[in-house]
Protein backbone atom coordinates (compact mmCIF):
# COMPACT_ATOMS: atom_id res chain seq x y z
CA UNK A 1 0.00 0.00 0.00
CA UNK A 2 1.21 3.51 -0.76
CA UNK A 3 0.62 6.75 1.15
CA UNK A 4 -2.38 7.64 -0.98
CA UNK A 5 -4.12 4.46 -0.01
CA UNK A 6 -3.07 4.55 3.63
CA UNK A 7 -3.93 8.12 4.43
CA UNK A 8 -7.73 7.68 4.41
CA UNK A 9 -7.37 4.63 6.61
CA UNK A 10 -5.18 6.17 9.27
CA UNK A 11 -8.00 7.50 11.43
CA UNK A 12 -9.70 4.14 11.37
CA UNK A 13 -6.41 2.39 12.02
CA UNK A 14 -5.77 4.50 15.12
CA UNK A 15 -9.31 3.85 16.34
CA UNK A 16 -8.98 0.12 15.58
CA UNK A 17 -11.91 0.18 13.23
CA UNK A 18 -10.21 -1.64 10.38
CA UNK A 19 -10.46 -5.28 9.49
CA UNK A 20 -7.52 -7.39 10.51
CA UNK A 21 -6.05 -7.65 7.03
CA UNK A 22 -6.29 -3.91 6.36
CA UNK A 23 -4.84 -3.13 9.76
CA UNK A 24 -1.86 -5.38 9.05
CA UNK A 25 -1.22 -3.67 5.71
CA UNK A 26 -1.38 -0.18 7.22
CA UNK A 27 0.98 -1.19 10.03
CA UNK A 28 3.45 -2.51 7.47
CA UNK A 29 3.32 0.78 5.57
CA UNK A 30 3.83 2.82 8.72
CA UNK A 31 7.04 0.97 9.47
CA UNK A 32 8.48 2.29 6.25
CA UNK A 33 6.87 5.76 5.95
CA UNK A 34 7.76 8.48 8.44
CA UNK A 35 5.24 10.94 7.03
CA UNK A 36 2.32 8.61 7.55
CA UNK A 37 3.70 7.68 10.95
CA UNK A 38 3.65 11.35 11.93
CA UNK A 39 0.07 11.64 10.76
CA UNK A 40 -0.85 8.55 12.76
CA UNK A 41 0.76 10.09 15.81
CA UNK A 42 -1.39 13.18 15.38
CA UNK A 43 -4.48 11.03 15.18
CA UNK A 44 -3.41 9.28 18.35
CA UNK A 45 -2.84 12.62 20.08
CA UNK A 46 -6.25 13.86 19.03
CA UNK A 47 -7.77 10.64 20.29
CA UNK A 48 -6.07 11.16 23.63
CA UNK A 49 -7.35 14.69 23.78
CA UNK A 50 -10.81 13.38 23.03
CA UNK A 51 -10.60 11.07 26.01
CA UNK A 52 -10.26 14.16 28.15
CA UNK A 53 -13.66 15.36 27.05
CA UNK A 54 -15.29 14.32 30.27
CA UNK A 55 -18.33 15.98 31.74
CA UNK A 56 -18.07 17.75 35.08
CA UNK A 57 -18.95 15.98 38.25
CA UNK A 58 -22.67 15.85 38.86
CA UNK A 59 -23.59 15.46 42.48
CA UNK A 60 -26.21 13.10 43.82
CA UNK A 61 -28.41 16.09 44.52
CA UNK A 62 -28.45 16.92 40.83
CA UNK A 63 -29.45 13.38 39.91
CA UNK A 64 -32.05 13.28 42.68
CA UNK A 65 -33.46 16.56 41.44
CA UNK A 66 -33.77 15.24 37.91
CA UNK A 67 -35.47 12.08 39.12
CA UNK A 68 -37.85 14.04 41.28
CA UNK A 69 -38.80 16.35 38.45
CA UNK A 70 -39.33 13.41 36.14
CA UNK A 71 -41.55 11.60 38.62
CA UNK A 72 -43.58 14.73 39.29
CA UNK A 73 -43.97 15.33 35.60
CA UNK A 74 -45.09 11.77 35.09
CA UNK A 75 -47.69 12.06 37.85
CA UNK A 76 -48.97 15.28 36.36
CA UNK A 77 -48.86 14.30 32.72
CA UNK A 78 -49.81 10.65 32.85
CA UNK A 79 -52.60 10.97 35.39
CA UNK A 80 -55.59 8.79 34.66
CA UNK A 81 -57.90 10.78 32.44
CA UNK A 82 -61.44 11.59 33.57
CA UNK A 83 -63.90 9.30 31.88
CA UNK A 84 -65.91 11.34 29.38
CA UNK A 85 -69.69 11.28 29.26
CA UNK A 86 -71.74 9.18 26.89
CA UNK A 87 -72.29 12.02 24.42
CA UNK A 88 -68.62 12.88 24.46
CA UNK A 89 -67.75 9.24 23.85
CA UNK A 90 -70.17 9.04 20.92
CA UNK A 91 -68.88 12.29 19.49
CA UNK A 92 -65.28 11.22 19.91
CA UNK A 93 -66.08 7.88 18.31
CA UNK A 94 -67.75 9.55 15.35
CA UNK A 95 -64.89 11.94 14.69
CA UNK A 96 -62.28 9.23 14.85
CA UNK A 97 -60.50 8.70 11.56
CA UNK A 98 -61.90 5.22 11.11
CA UNK A 99 -65.49 6.41 11.62
CA UNK A 100 -65.33 9.58 9.58
CA UNK A 101 -66.41 7.92 6.36
CA UNK A 102 -69.30 6.10 8.01
CA UNK A 103 -70.46 9.28 9.68
CA UNK A 104 -70.25 11.19 6.42
CA UNK A 105 -72.23 8.52 4.56
CA UNK A 106 -74.95 8.42 7.23
CA UNK A 107 -75.29 12.19 7.26
CA UNK A 108 -75.41 12.25 3.47
CA UNK A 109 -78.13 9.59 3.39
CA UNK A 110 -80.20 11.49 5.94
CA UNK A 111 -79.81 14.71 3.98
CA UNK A 112 -80.81 13.09 0.68
CA UNK A 113 -83.86 11.44 2.26
CA UNK A 114 -85.00 14.67 3.85
CA UNK A 115 -84.55 16.53 0.58
CA UNK A 116 -86.45 13.87 -1.36
CA UNK A 117 -89.37 13.89 1.06
CA UNK A 118 -89.56 17.65 1.08
CA UNK A 119 -89.77 17.78 -2.73
CA UNK A 120 -92.31 14.93 -3.11
CA UNK A 121 -95.40 15.75 -1.04
CA UNK A 122 -97.23 12.75 -2.51
CA UNK A 123 -95.37 10.66 0.00
CA UNK A 124 -97.06 12.57 2.79
CA UNK A 125 -100.58 11.21 3.30
CA UNK A 126 -101.94 12.89 6.38
CA UNK A 127 -104.80 14.70 4.61
CA UNK A 128 -105.45 12.19 1.93
CA UNK A 129 -108.97 11.88 0.64
CA UNK A 130 -109.70 8.20 0.31
CA UNK A 131 -112.51 6.63 -1.64
CA UNK A 132 -113.02 2.93 -1.36
CA UNK A 133 -115.11 1.10 -3.95
CA UNK A 134 -116.13 -2.45 -3.38
CA UNK A 135 -117.66 -4.41 -6.16
CA UNK A 136 -119.62 -7.51 -5.47
CA UNK A 137 -119.44 -10.72 -7.38
CA UNK A 138 -120.79 -10.39 -10.90
CA UNK A 139 -124.06 -12.02 -11.80
CA UNK A 140 -123.50 -15.52 -12.90
CA UNK A 141 -124.90 -16.03 -16.42
CA UNK A 142 -127.59 -14.04 -18.19
CA UNK A 143 -130.40 -15.82 -16.32
CA UNK A 144 -129.55 -14.04 -13.23
CA UNK A 145 -130.29 -10.74 -14.87
CA UNK A 146 -133.66 -11.91 -15.97
CA UNK A 147 -134.72 -13.13 -12.61
CA UNK A 148 -133.48 -9.96 -11.01
CA UNK A 149 -134.99 -7.66 -13.58
CA UNK A 150 -138.15 -7.14 -11.60
CA UNK A 151 -136.25 -5.84 -8.69
CA UNK A 152 -133.51 -4.16 -10.54
CA UNK A 153 -134.77 -0.68 -9.84
CA UNK A 154 -135.20 -1.47 -6.22
CA UNK A 155 -131.83 -3.04 -6.11
CA UNK A 156 -130.31 -0.09 -7.81
CA UNK A 157 -132.09 2.31 -5.56
CA UNK A 158 -131.10 0.38 -2.52
CA UNK A 159 -127.59 0.31 -3.80
CA UNK A 160 -127.72 4.01 -4.39
CA UNK A 161 -129.29 4.50 -1.03
CA UNK A 162 -126.64 2.42 0.51
CA UNK A 163 -123.97 4.39 -1.27
CA UNK A 164 -125.52 7.72 -0.36
CA UNK A 165 -126.18 6.79 3.19
CA UNK A 166 -122.70 5.52 3.74
CA UNK A 167 -121.27 8.51 2.00
CA UNK A 168 -123.33 10.70 4.20
CA UNK A 169 -122.31 8.89 7.34
CA UNK A 170 -118.70 8.87 6.47
CA UNK A 171 -118.37 12.36 5.21
CA UNK A 172 -120.28 14.04 7.99
CA UNK A 173 -118.54 12.12 10.71
CA UNK A 174 -121.66 11.47 12.66
CA UNK A 175 -121.49 10.31 16.20
CA UNK A 176 -121.09 6.63 16.73
CA UNK A 177 -124.68 6.01 17.79
CA UNK A 178 -126.13 7.80 14.78
CA UNK A 179 -123.81 5.95 12.50
CA UNK A 180 -124.92 2.66 13.99
CA UNK A 181 -128.56 3.54 13.35
CA UNK A 182 -127.86 4.45 9.77
CA UNK A 183 -125.92 1.28 9.21
CA UNK A 184 -128.70 -0.74 10.85
CA UNK A 185 -131.23 0.77 8.44
CA UNK A 186 -129.01 -0.05 5.54
CA UNK A 187 -128.56 -3.57 6.75
CA UNK A 188 -132.31 -4.04 7.05
CA UNK A 189 -132.83 -2.69 3.59
CA UNK A 190 -130.18 -4.97 2.19
CA UNK A 191 -131.65 -7.91 4.06
CA UNK A 192 -135.08 -7.32 2.53
CA UNK A 193 -133.50 -6.99 -0.88
CA UNK A 194 -131.61 -10.18 -0.28
CA UNK A 195 -134.89 -11.96 0.52
CA UNK A 196 -136.29 -10.70 -2.78
CA UNK A 197 -133.43 -12.25 -4.63
CA UNK A 198 -133.36 -15.64 -3.04
CA UNK A 199 -133.39 -17.27 -6.44
CA UNK A 200 -130.20 -15.61 -7.42
CA UNK A 201 -127.26 -17.79 -6.70
CA UNK A 202 -124.75 -15.07 -6.48
CA UNK A 203 -124.98 -11.73 -4.92
CA UNK A 204 -125.93 -8.92 -7.18
CA UNK A 205 -123.44 -6.39 -8.25
CA UNK A 206 -122.92 -4.00 -5.49
CA UNK A 207 -120.93 -0.91 -5.41
CA UNK A 208 -120.03 0.65 -2.17
CA UNK A 209 -118.22 3.91 -2.17
CA UNK A 210 -116.66 5.16 0.96
CA UNK A 211 -115.11 8.54 1.19
CA UNK A 212 -113.02 9.50 4.12
CA UNK A 213 -112.63 13.20 4.30
CA UNK A 214 -110.73 15.01 6.93
CA UNK A 215 -113.11 17.84 7.79
CA UNK A 216 -110.46 19.70 9.64
CA UNK A 217 -108.92 20.63 6.29
CA UNK A 218 -110.72 22.76 3.73
CA UNK A 219 -112.07 20.68 0.91
CA UNK A 220 -110.61 22.99 -1.71
CA UNK A 221 -107.08 22.13 -0.74
CA UNK A 222 -105.26 20.22 -3.48
CA UNK A 223 -104.80 17.08 -1.45
CA UNK A 224 -104.19 13.82 -3.31
CA UNK A 225 -107.10 11.49 -3.94
CA UNK A 226 -106.86 7.79 -3.22
CA UNK A 227 -109.45 5.33 -4.49
CA UNK A 228 -109.38 1.67 -3.59
CA UNK A 229 -111.56 -0.87 -5.36
CA UNK A 230 -111.90 -4.35 -4.03
CA UNK A 231 -112.75 -6.78 -6.80
CA UNK A 232 -114.57 -10.05 -6.43
CA UNK A 233 -111.28 -11.72 -6.13
CA UNK A 234 -110.07 -11.07 -2.63
CA UNK A 235 -106.49 -11.10 -3.81
CA UNK A 236 -106.98 -8.26 -6.29
CA UNK A 237 -107.36 -4.73 -5.04
CA UNK A 238 -107.28 -1.74 -7.36
CA UNK A 239 -105.83 1.42 -5.93
CA UNK A 240 -106.14 4.66 -7.82
CA UNK A 241 -104.16 7.71 -6.83
CA UNK A 242 -104.67 11.20 -8.13
CA UNK A 243 -103.44 14.57 -7.06
CA UNK A 244 -106.46 16.26 -8.67
CA UNK A 245 -109.86 16.29 -7.11
CA UNK A 246 -112.74 14.66 -8.94
CA UNK A 247 -115.12 16.85 -10.87
CA UNK A 248 -117.87 18.69 -9.14
CA UNK A 249 -120.50 16.43 -10.62
CA UNK A 250 -118.77 13.38 -9.34
CA UNK A 251 -118.53 14.40 -5.74
CA UNK A 252 -120.41 11.31 -4.69
CA UNK A 253 -117.50 9.28 -5.95
CA UNK A 254 -119.40 6.80 -8.05
CA UNK A 255 -119.36 8.88 -11.24
CA UNK A 256 -115.79 9.94 -10.87
CA UNK A 257 -114.47 6.46 -10.88
CA UNK B 1 -31.67 -15.56 45.93
CA UNK B 2 -31.63 -15.63 42.18
CA UNK B 3 -28.16 -15.19 40.79
CA UNK B 4 -27.56 -12.31 38.41
CA UNK B 5 -27.70 -13.68 34.90
CA UNK B 6 -26.86 -11.61 31.90
CA UNK B 7 -28.78 -11.95 28.67
CA UNK B 8 -27.02 -11.58 25.40
CA UNK B 9 -29.35 -9.29 23.53
CA UNK B 10 -27.29 -8.61 20.46
CA UNK B 11 -24.28 -10.21 18.94
CA UNK B 12 -22.52 -7.19 17.59
CA UNK B 13 -19.03 -8.42 18.20
CA UNK B 14 -16.71 -8.01 15.27
CA UNK B 15 -13.42 -9.82 15.15
CA UNK B 16 -11.38 -6.66 14.98
CA UNK B 17 -13.28 -4.94 17.77
CA UNK B 18 -11.69 -6.27 20.91
CA UNK B 19 -11.78 -3.09 22.92
CA UNK B 20 -15.16 -3.09 24.62
CA UNK B 21 -15.46 -1.35 27.95
CA UNK B 22 -17.42 -2.65 30.86
CA UNK B 23 -20.47 -0.54 30.18
CA UNK B 24 -21.35 -1.96 26.81
CA UNK B 25 -25.12 -1.80 26.36
CA UNK B 26 -25.40 -5.13 24.62
CA UNK B 27 -26.16 -7.02 27.78
CA UNK B 28 -29.37 -6.61 29.69
CA UNK B 29 -29.43 -8.10 33.13
CA UNK B 30 -32.43 -10.12 34.16
CA UNK B 31 -33.04 -7.84 37.10
CA UNK B 32 -33.15 -4.87 34.76
CA UNK B 33 -35.57 -6.72 32.53
CA UNK B 34 -37.84 -7.27 35.54
CA UNK B 35 -37.58 -3.61 36.43
CA UNK B 36 -38.54 -2.69 32.90
CA UNK B 37 -41.59 -4.95 33.04
CA UNK B 38 -42.70 -3.47 36.32
CA UNK B 39 -42.12 0.09 35.18
CA UNK B 40 -44.05 -0.54 31.98
CA UNK B 41 -46.93 -1.70 34.17
CA UNK B 42 -46.86 1.62 36.01
CA UNK B 43 -44.61 0.82 38.96
CA UNK B 44 -42.95 4.14 39.74
CA UNK B 45 -40.52 2.60 42.19
CA UNK B 46 -39.22 0.35 39.46
CA UNK B 47 -38.93 3.27 37.08
CA UNK B 48 -37.01 5.22 39.71
CA UNK B 49 -34.58 2.31 39.89
CA UNK B 50 -34.21 2.35 36.13
CA UNK B 51 -33.41 6.05 36.25
CA UNK B 52 -30.79 5.46 38.92
CA UNK B 53 -29.38 2.70 36.79
CA UNK B 54 -28.97 4.86 33.69
CA UNK B 55 -28.81 8.47 34.84
CA UNK B 56 -25.03 8.80 34.73
CA UNK B 57 -24.88 7.38 31.25
CA UNK B 58 -27.63 9.70 30.06
CA UNK B 59 -26.20 12.80 31.71
CA UNK B 60 -22.75 12.09 30.36
CA UNK B 61 -24.06 11.72 26.83
CA UNK B 62 -26.34 14.76 26.97
CA UNK B 63 -23.56 16.92 28.33
CA UNK B 64 -21.15 15.77 25.65
CA UNK B 65 -23.69 16.37 22.92
CA UNK B 66 -24.93 19.73 24.16
CA UNK B 67 -21.86 21.08 25.89
CA UNK B 68 -23.39 22.67 28.99
CA UNK B 69 -24.93 21.49 32.21
CA UNK B 70 -28.26 23.29 32.01
CA UNK B 71 -29.14 21.82 28.64
CA UNK B 72 -27.81 18.46 29.73
CA UNK B 73 -30.12 18.40 32.74
CA UNK B 74 -33.13 19.44 30.68
CA UNK B 75 -32.26 16.82 28.10
CA UNK B 76 -31.84 14.09 30.70
CA UNK B 77 -35.21 14.94 32.18
CA UNK B 78 -36.84 14.77 28.78
CA UNK B 79 -35.07 11.52 28.01
CA UNK B 80 -36.51 9.84 31.09
CA UNK B 81 -39.95 11.19 30.37
CA UNK B 82 -39.80 9.70 26.89
CA UNK B 83 -38.43 6.46 28.27
CA UNK B 84 -41.41 6.19 30.58
CA UNK B 85 -43.84 7.20 27.87
CA UNK B 86 -42.62 4.65 25.37
CA UNK B 87 -41.52 1.92 27.73
CA UNK B 88 -44.47 -0.17 26.61
CA UNK B 89 -43.06 -0.24 23.09
CA UNK B 90 -39.65 -1.41 24.19
CA UNK B 91 -38.94 -4.95 23.08
CA UNK B 92 -36.94 -7.08 25.44
CA UNK B 93 -34.98 -8.59 22.58
CA UNK B 94 -33.09 -5.36 21.97
CA UNK B 95 -30.49 -3.82 24.25
CA UNK B 96 -32.10 -1.43 26.67
CA UNK B 97 -29.29 1.10 26.78
CA UNK B 98 -29.04 1.23 23.02
CA UNK B 99 -32.71 2.16 23.07
CA UNK B 100 -31.99 4.80 25.72
CA UNK B 101 -29.16 6.15 23.59
CA UNK B 102 -31.52 6.46 20.66
CA UNK B 103 -33.90 8.52 22.74
CA UNK B 104 -31.02 10.56 24.09
CA UNK B 105 -29.79 11.46 20.64
CA UNK B 106 -33.29 12.42 19.54
CA UNK B 107 -33.76 14.64 22.57
CA UNK B 108 -30.35 16.25 22.11
CA UNK B 109 -31.16 16.95 18.49
CA UNK B 110 -34.44 18.62 19.47
CA UNK B 111 -32.80 20.72 22.16
CA UNK B 112 -29.94 21.66 19.85
CA UNK B 113 -32.47 22.97 17.35
CA UNK B 114 -34.08 25.12 20.00
CA UNK B 115 -30.71 26.25 21.20
CA UNK B 116 -29.73 27.35 17.71
CA UNK B 117 -32.81 29.53 17.71
CA UNK B 118 -31.57 31.29 20.83
CA UNK B 119 -27.99 31.32 19.56
CA UNK B 120 -26.43 29.83 22.66
CA UNK B 121 -23.06 28.16 22.45
CA UNK B 122 -21.09 25.49 24.16
CA UNK B 123 -20.01 26.76 27.53
CA UNK B 124 -16.36 27.45 27.90
CA UNK B 125 -14.17 25.56 30.29
CA UNK B 126 -14.25 28.42 32.77
CA UNK B 127 -17.94 27.85 33.18
CA UNK B 128 -18.37 24.18 32.57
CA UNK B 129 -15.09 22.62 33.57
CA UNK B 130 -15.49 22.50 37.30
CA UNK B 131 -14.19 18.99 37.77
CA UNK B 132 -10.62 20.13 38.17
CA UNK B 133 -9.90 19.69 41.82
CA UNK B 134 -8.44 22.64 43.63
CA UNK B 135 -6.01 20.62 45.65
CA UNK B 136 -3.82 19.82 42.66
CA UNK B 137 -0.45 21.25 43.39
CA UNK B 138 0.77 21.73 39.92
CA UNK B 139 -1.05 24.79 38.63
CA UNK B 140 0.65 24.56 35.27
CA UNK B 141 -0.55 21.04 34.77
CA UNK B 142 -4.03 22.11 35.66
CA UNK B 143 -3.88 24.92 33.18
CA UNK B 144 -2.68 22.59 30.43
CA UNK B 145 -5.50 20.20 31.08
CA UNK B 146 -7.95 23.03 31.02
CA UNK B 147 -6.61 24.23 27.70
CA UNK B 148 -6.82 20.76 26.26
CA UNK B 149 -10.38 20.34 27.35
CA UNK B 150 -11.37 23.67 25.91
CA UNK B 151 -9.64 22.78 22.70
CA UNK B 152 -11.36 19.46 22.29
CA UNK B 153 -14.67 20.99 23.28
CA UNK B 154 -14.39 23.56 20.54
CA UNK B 155 -13.32 20.89 18.11
CA UNK B 156 -16.34 18.77 18.91
CA UNK B 157 -18.60 21.79 18.67
CA UNK B 158 -17.55 22.19 15.06
CA UNK B 159 -18.67 18.69 14.12
CA UNK B 160 -21.98 18.01 12.46
CA UNK B 161 -24.51 16.43 14.74
CA UNK B 162 -24.33 12.91 13.38
CA UNK B 163 -20.55 12.87 13.23
CA UNK B 164 -20.43 14.14 16.80
CA UNK B 165 -22.85 11.46 17.95
CA UNK B 166 -20.94 8.76 16.12
CA UNK B 167 -17.54 9.63 17.51
CA UNK B 168 -18.85 10.15 21.04
CA UNK B 169 -20.58 6.80 21.05
CA UNK B 170 -17.62 5.03 19.49
CA UNK B 171 -14.62 6.66 21.14
CA UNK B 172 -16.01 7.84 24.46
CA UNK B 173 -18.90 5.52 25.23
CA UNK B 174 -16.89 2.60 23.87
CA UNK B 175 -19.57 1.08 21.66
CA UNK B 176 -18.74 -0.93 18.58
CA UNK B 177 -19.37 0.39 15.10
CA UNK B 178 -22.29 -1.96 14.66
CA UNK B 179 -23.84 -0.84 17.90
CA UNK B 180 -23.43 2.79 16.94
CA UNK B 181 -25.02 2.02 13.60
CA UNK B 182 -27.93 0.35 15.37
CA UNK B 183 -28.40 3.33 17.68
CA UNK B 184 -28.19 5.84 14.89
CA UNK B 185 -30.36 3.70 12.60
CA UNK B 186 -27.63 3.66 10.01
CA UNK B 187 -25.20 1.23 8.45
CA UNK B 188 -21.77 0.32 9.87
CA UNK B 189 -20.14 1.61 6.69
CA UNK B 190 -21.80 4.99 7.05
CA UNK B 191 -20.91 5.16 10.71
CA UNK B 192 -17.32 4.26 9.96
CA UNK B 193 -17.20 7.04 7.40
CA UNK B 194 -18.67 9.52 9.86
CA UNK B 195 -16.20 8.49 12.53
CA UNK B 196 -13.29 8.80 10.15
CA UNK B 197 -14.43 12.25 9.06
CA UNK B 198 -14.87 13.38 12.64
CA UNK B 199 -11.40 12.18 13.62
CA UNK B 200 -9.85 13.98 10.69
CA UNK B 201 -11.59 17.22 11.62
CA UNK B 202 -10.52 16.94 15.23
CA UNK B 203 -6.98 16.23 14.19
CA UNK B 204 -6.93 19.28 11.93
CA UNK B 205 -8.50 21.46 14.58
CA UNK B 206 -6.07 20.32 17.24
CA UNK B 207 -3.13 20.00 14.88
CA UNK B 208 -1.39 23.19 15.85
CA UNK B 209 -1.69 22.41 19.50
CA UNK B 210 -0.49 18.88 19.00
CA UNK B 211 2.53 20.00 16.98
CA UNK B 212 3.35 22.71 19.46
CA UNK B 213 3.28 20.32 22.33
CA UNK B 214 5.33 17.81 20.34
CA UNK B 215 3.54 14.96 21.92
CA UNK B 216 5.14 11.62 21.82
CA UNK B 217 3.37 9.10 19.63
CA UNK B 218 1.29 6.59 21.51
CA UNK B 219 1.68 2.95 21.06
CA UNK B 220 -1.08 1.43 19.03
Amino acid sequence: MNCKNVEPLLSLYVGRDLEEEQSRLVAAHLRSCSECTLAADEYAGASQLLQGYEPPFFSDEIYAGIRGQVLNEIKREFRAPVRPGIFSQVFLALVQPRMRWITAVVLLAISVTALYLSRNPSHQLPNQEQVTVRTGEPTRGGGGADVRSGNSNESASSSLLSHKAQDHVSSRRLPTTARRKANAGLAANNRSQHLHNTKVDAATSESVVQRHVDVSQPSTAPVPLRVEMQTSNQNIRIIWLSTQRPRAGARDGSKGI
Amino acid sequence: MIPEVTIEAHDFTVASEKRLPENVPTQVSRSLARLIDRAAAGDMVAFDEIMKHSEQRVMRMTWRMLGNEADARDAAQEVFLRVYKYLGRFRQDQPFFAWVYQITLNVCRDIAKKRRQYDTQFTSLENGGNDVSDDQADAEKTLIRQQERELIMKAIATLPERERAAILLRDLEGLSTDEVAHIMRSTPTTVRSQISSARQKIRVYCGRYLKREERRPHEL
